[in-house]
């Protein structure tokens, strides 16, 4: 009995260490980590070149998104106009100077209808008067409060186009002042004085005759 | 009986780890190793299991499996064709990184252009801001100096801070309008000053605005001094006719020379 269990034993140990056998190949293995090894750092190589593209992508969008962002700026400020323009003085003067030419040419109407024979002989001045006006607001509109896209100015040409335009204003309030007084004064002044190339040559007959007056006195 | 048995299970233990442990088998297989360098990137060739002739005829059994005649076609079609290892020195592998290298460095170059675009925009940015404005050299050389005295002067300003001595001679450039047409210089130009320090413009633009809004201060400085001396005139001051038909007042003409310059006065236009 004790020689057959020694046997089942001594037959059975192969059998159990059969399962347990390790195989190994030194020169395989060997192989194997260099192929991974290699593999490894081509694959980081590689990812690693597309994380820095990545990262230089994004950062020239970064830059172009800034890019952007001044250049509108700069187009915004060359297209629109200005709050401190829009209710400046010289924009207020404008508007003022407005109010007293328009009472100004209701005054003047008046005076044309009341004196139409002496308004004939300033007919020059009231066409003066038509072509100003038609220029300044041609000049307003198409110049001072133009906002659009292609027309670009910058805020210091569009503060000289406003005193631009109150200069024109002011002085087509003293050309309608002006006609106002001489409508006023008509009926005072003498008739020759007032048609229009004659009393040109009056004055200047004046003046020569004065002239030969003074060689006169003091010459001879 | 049980002991024996129990000590033969115990023997039988006691070899176990042992006889374990002794079989480790190393082997040694130099085609598939060959096979494995083939595969990245080491070595082409190599075609291991060699063939072995007899007589002239291949004997060697491994060889016919795996290169030989019984071997499948794609077999030899893999031994008699290129070398396709990836990572050998021109593989695919390697190009590809070559090709991602040469896209970086077209991206690294679009990135130095956008940075180079981007700089001069900045500076184009401060050239343009007025939040630059006090920093300006020629403004704090030159311009702060010259200005202030215009930003330092009231917006509504009192009859001797216009340097007229009386309230009597300012009531009387007020109503000849001298004073209105002051104001609206003075106001104008505060606001240009105000305008200049706080739009955005170019800076050529602004030192432009600055120096005009100086050469309008000294005009200003001019007119409102010689307004001065104006309304010190002995005959702005002296002489009531004057006064009076400046103003329209009813004339009470006091002696004769009154008289006659009123009458001078009037038909002045006529002859």
């Amino acid at each position: 009995m004790r020689k057959i269990i020694l046997l089942i034993a001594i037959l059975l140990l192969p059998l159990l260490t059969k399962a347990q056998t390790i195989v190994f190949n030194k020169k395989l293995m060997e192989q194997l980590t260099k192929n991974q090894a290699v593999r490894l750092t081509s694959n980081n190589s590689l990812l690693n070149s597309y994380k820095k593209q990545r990262e230089l992508y994004d950062k020239i969008n970064n830059r172009l998104t800034e890019i952007a962002v001044i250049q509108e700026y700069i187009y915004s400020q060359l297209t629109n106009i200005n709050s401190l323009i829009k209710d400046g003085k010289k924009a207020m003067l404008f508007g003022k100077y407005v109010g007293i030419v328009t009472q100004n040419l209701g005054k003047l109407t008046e005076m044309t209808v009341e004196n139409p024979h002496f308004a004939t002989l300033r007919y020059e001045y009231y066409i003066k008067i038509l072509d100003k006006f038609i220029a300044l607001k041609d000049h307003f509109e198409n110049e001072v409060m133009h906002e659009k896209h292609n027309y670009l100015v910058d805020q210091y040409d569009r503060q000289l186009l406003v005193g631009e335009a109150l200069y024109k204003i002011k002085e087509i309030n003293s050309f309608i002042n002006y006609l106002i007084f001489l409508l006023e004064y008509a009926n005072q002044t003498s008739i020759y004085h007032q048609i229009p190339i004659l009393g040109n040559y009056i004055i200047l007959d004046k003046s020569i005759v004065n002239d030969i007056m003074y060689n006169l006195k003091h010459r001879f | 009986m049980k002991t024996k048995t129990i000590l033969a299970i115990a023997l039988f233990l006691l070899i176990l780890p042992l006889k374990t442990e002794a079989q480790v088998k190393y082997l040694n297989d130099p085609s598939i190793v060959a096979q494995h360098k083939r595969m990245v990137f080491e070595q082409w060739g190599d075609w291991r299991p060699y063939p072995k002739y007899l007589f002239g005829i291949q004997t060697n059994f491994a060889y016919a499996t795996v290169w030989g005649n019984w071997a499948p076609s794609k077999n030899r079609k893999y031994k008699n064709g290129s070398d396709i290892r990836p990572l050998k020195p021109n593989g695919l592998e390697v190009k590809r990184y070559a090709e991602l290298e040469i896209e970086r460095n077209d991206a690294n170059k679009i990135f130095e252009r956008v940075n180079a675009v981007k700089e001069q925009n900045e500076k184009d940015f401060l050239h343009y801001t007025a939040v630059t404005v006090e920093v300006d050299p020629l403004w704090l050389l030159y311009y702060k100096k010259m200005l202030r005295p215009l930003n330092n002067f009231p917006e509504n300003p009192s009859y001797s801070d216009l340097g007229i001595e009386t309230q009597e001679k300012y009531n009387l450039l007020v109503q000849t309008g001298a004073i209105e047409s002051l104001l609206e210089i003075l106001h104008s130009l505060k606001d240009s000053y105000h305008q200049s320090r706080n739009m955005a413009m170019p800076r050529g633009k602004r030192i432009l605005m600055y120096h005009d809004t100086l050469v309008g201060w000294r005009k200003f400085l001019d007119r409102m001094n010689s307004l001065n001396k104006k309304v010190d005139l002995p005959v702005v001051r002296y002489n009531e006719n004057i006064y009076q038909t400046l103003f329209n007042v009813q004339q009470n003409p006091s002696d004769d020379k009154d008289i006659v310059e009123a009458v001078m006065l009037e038909y002045k236009h006529e002859f």
